[in-house]
């Protein structure tokens, strides 16, 4: 498996175990199987009357095979190995049936504990072998309390002087700190036991469907192994030999069958599922751009799986609709999957660890096509996006500076020129005695009268105050009022958000120049409605109509732009001879 | 207030700009008027009314913080806490409505002028007195606008032009004593002229010049 980025993996990176890795695993298992049968079978206590132990010997060879399978199968992942060592160490642990020979014993017995902080690793680790957080701790602990506990237990434990051997291990004899870590390893054991089981009923609970399916094979033969596991345990606390005969009994060698089977069919069980590629495959011509992320998703049985592709900058990620994403950054059950074609990313799937990567290969392979034509159009897409919020940025911010320059001219130039007026009408008052100078003055006055008109009525244009102040009604009525034919307002009086105040009105004023510039008319309306959560703007005359609602006609244009600058619509209805009517759609949000 | 102005007129001054409050204040010194005050926004001028109570009160109707209506709002206030104090409204723009929101609150004593009428010396004393007297003053600005407003043929086309200028000087607030005079006409002509405009207009005839303004200005903006 090639870790790409740090939760990072490339489709079809995993290496299968190699035919040599392979031919060792078995020998090596044929060897052990065969070192502790023969010891098992020479040892002079060896309680082999009903010849059970070697039903559990072929169990743990069996799951060994297993394992194997199960590398073979999902070669990126740990479960196979995991499920292989787990077979060894419970292969060993064979050993504590040789009861007349004191290492054999000692090693298998210790090996008990150990293949079951193996299965435990195996619970937590399913079925995307890898652990982190809360499990991930809970693996450590069962290793931490199999090394210090059972292992440090032999160098204090005295075996009983009842008993035909000896404590190879032995160092320092003391019974009581013997019996005390005893006591501690196996209440540890029940606790591990109760915490696994826990966690992967947590796990079943919150898991998506994909993760349920793989587990549900495990669920389902889980119980009967915890109840022969636990009840081990409690026979070790309580030293009943009832308990533990029914512990190592057939119904539990049967269990020790059944557990590595229920791992397998768990981590096959999407393999299983070949068929839905297969529809995928078929269906990928009729999906729709934009509907590929759904396909997926029910090809891999992974409802929460979403599509991602890298920005062409490649320093972030957008999903199909343009809109950024965000990586998962691990923690979560989550897994990355890059798919690269042409020597890049074309796209990044993130589902649910428990897909089997393979089939999501297998995906993505049949998409890489489609994969690619949709990255395009959520590029597309994403700068089209860039497009729009750029040009209502520019709007706004020159919307903003013609309410600067208005404003300006209302506290700057204008309030001076006033104030000069003052000055020259007290000039004047002056002047009486020469009235030509009188004149003079007065005549500047008129002058200065003038050019304030005029600056008022530029100001009026950049800007209108009434907009700002009372809002598109007022503003739109006071344009209405000096609008040389007949306009009817029927604007409803409520305010809305500055950008859309703004272009609304100068859609309206844009649209009414027009009217008086081409169309001839002699009345005009205009009218103004809330509609759902847009304003439903309307500009109509009864003029020759014919105007080109094309690109073609510029002023048109230009409204169609200040419309969809706020992410409206505008449409341009003009009948030769029908009079032409304007309408707008601006989104109040 | 009637009767010949005995004292000169108090007058309390409200604009944020410093350069026009200070021209305005020496022109209405220089004419006689008792300038008392002057403030920079709505709030300070409100306060120097209550202060000062003074005949007459001159607001910008765009102050500080928002330079909105602030000083529309003050004048209603003005009017509303001390009916012996006038209001003229001084705004840099033709606004209609800022006019008549003014006249619908108290239409006596109110004035809406035009600022750069401030400079034709004469406009600006008369209609500090006309509201001072009780009178209201509507710019002849506004009334044009109004006037001069595109709309569908209907009564105001049945008025002869003598008839129209009659209404306009009736728009603005004028007296018929005042509309008689400007036109140059007699008394009775323009009480004859107004009961002619009213019945084609289908107005109910309104003795009061400021009830008068107020019906004459709203049927325009109709």
């Amino acid at each position: 498996m090639a870790t790409a980025a740090a939760v990072g993996r490339t489709a079809g990176a995993a290496a299968r175990p190699g035919r040599v890795t392979t031919a060792a695993v078995v020998a090596a298992a044929i060897l052990v199987g065969a070192i502790c049968l023969a010891l098992v079978a020479t040892s002079t206590d060896s309680d082999n009357g009903d010849g059970h132990w070697f039903v559990e010997l072929a169990a743990n060879l069996f799951t060994i095979g297993v394992g194997l399978v199960m590398w073979h199968a999902r070669p990126g992942n740990r479960v196979g190995p995991l499920v292989i060592l787990m077979g060894f160490a419970s292969t060993v642990a064979f050993l504590s049936w040789a009861g007349g020979n004191a290492i054999a014993w000692t090693i298998g017995d210790m090996w008990n504990s150990l293949g079951l902080v193996f299965l435990a690793n195996v619970y937590l680790a399913f079925p995307d072998g890898r652990t982190s957080g809360w499990s991930r701790r809970l693996v450590i602990a069962a290793y931490a309390w199999f090394f210090v506990l059972s292992i440090g237990r032999r160098l204090v434990d005295p075996y009983p002087p009842s008993w035909p051997i000896r404590n190879p291990l032995l160092i320092w004899p003391n019974e009581g700190l013997a019996d005390a870590l005893s006591l501690i390893a196996n209440v540890g054991a029940l606790v591990l036991t109760i915490l696994v089981v826990g966690t992967v009923l947590d796990r079943w609970r919150r898991g998506s469907p994909v993760a349920r399916r793989a587990l549900a094979p495990v669920f389902w033969v889980s119980p009967i192994t915890l109840v022969f596991v636990g009840t081990f345990f409690v026979a070790q606390v309580t030293g009943s030999d009832a308990l533990f005969a029914l512990s190592t009994g057939p119904l539990a060698q049967l269990s020790g069958f059944l557990m590595p089977v229920a791992f397998l069919i768990g981590l096959l069980q999407t393999r299983l599922e070949r068929g839905s590629i297969a529809d995928l495959v078929r269906d990928l011509d009729r999906v729709k751009t934009g509907d590929l992320e759904a396909a997926l998703a029910r090809a891999l049985h992974d409802p929460t799986l979403r599509l991602a592709f890298p920005t062409p900058d490649g320093t972030a990620h957008v999903d199909p609709t343009g809109t950024p994403i965000e990586l998962p950054t691990g923690g979560e059950r989550r897994d990355v999957t890059r798919i690269d074609g042409s020597g890049r990313t074309i796209a990044i799937l993130i589902h649910d660890r428990a897909v089997d990567p393979e089939l999501v290969e297998s995906a993505a392979a049949a998409s890489r096509l489609a994969l690619e034509n949709e990255r395009l159009a959520a590029e597309l897409r994403a700068q089209l996006e860039e497009v729009r919020s750029s040009r209502t940025r520019i709007v706004e911010a020159t919307d903003e500076e013609r309410r600067r320059i208005e404003r300006d001219l209302h506290d700057g130039a204008q309030q001076r020129l006033v104030a000069l007026g003052f000055t020259l009408r007290r000039a004047n008052r002056r002047a009486d005695a020469d009235p030509e100078l009188a004149q003079l003055l007065e005549a500047a006055n008129r002058e200065l009268e003038d050019g304030l008109r005029e600056l008022r009525a530029l100001a009026r244009g950049i800007h209108p105050t009434a907009l700002a102040d009372g809002g598109l009604a007022p503003a739109v009525r006071e344009l209405a009022d000096r609008f040389p034919i007949p306009v009817v307002v029927d604007v409803e009086d409520r305010r809305f958000a500055t950008p859309v105040e703004t272009t609304a009105y100068f859609i309206v004023s844009e649209a009414l120049t027009n009217v008086l510039r081409h169309a001839e008319a002699t009345s005009a309306s205009v009218s103004g409605r809330f509609v759902g959560e847009a304003l439903d703007l309307e500009i109509a005359d009864d003029g020759r109509g014919g105007a080109d609602g094309g690109v073609g006609g510029t002023g048109v244009r230009g409204l169609a732009d200040r419309a969809q600058a706020v992410g409206g619509t505008l449409s341009i209805d003009s009948p030769a001879g029908g009079g032409t009517t304007v309408r707008a759609r601006l989104p109040l949000a | 207030m009637t009767g010949p102005v005995t004292r000169p007129l108090r007058v309390v001054l409200a604009d944020d700009s410093v350069l026009f409050r200070s021209g305005l204040a020496h022109l209405l010194a220089d004419e006689g008027f008792d300038v008392v005050g002057e403030a920079g926004d709505a709030a300070g001028a409100l306060e120097l009314v209550d202060r000062e109570r003074p005949d007459v009160a001159v607001l910008d109707i765009r102050m500080p913080p928002d330079h909105r209506t602030e000083g529309l709002e003050a004048a209603i206030a003005i009017r509303d806490r001390h009916p012996s104090t006038a209001v003229l409204l001084l705004s840099a723009h033709v606004e209609t409505r800022h006019a008549i929101r003014l006249l619908r609150a108290d239409a006596a004593g109110v004035g809406y002028l035009l600022k750069d009428r401030v400079m034709r010396e004469a406009d600006l004393l008369d209609a500090i007195r006309r509201v001072a007297s009780g009178g209201s003053v509507i710019d002849p600005e506004v009334v044009g606008e109004l006037l001069g407003r595109a709309r569908p043929h209907g009564p105001l086309d049945e008025l002869t032009p003598r008839e129209r200028d009659v209404l306009a000087l009736m728009a603005e607030g004028r007296s018929n004593q005042a509309i008689a005079e400007r036109l140059v006409l007699e008394s009775k002509t323009v009480e004859g002229h107004i009961r002619a405009i009213f019945s084609k207009l289908g107005l109910e005839p309104e003795p009061a010049d400021h009830r008068r303004v107020l019906a004459v200005i709203t049927y325009l903006r109709a």
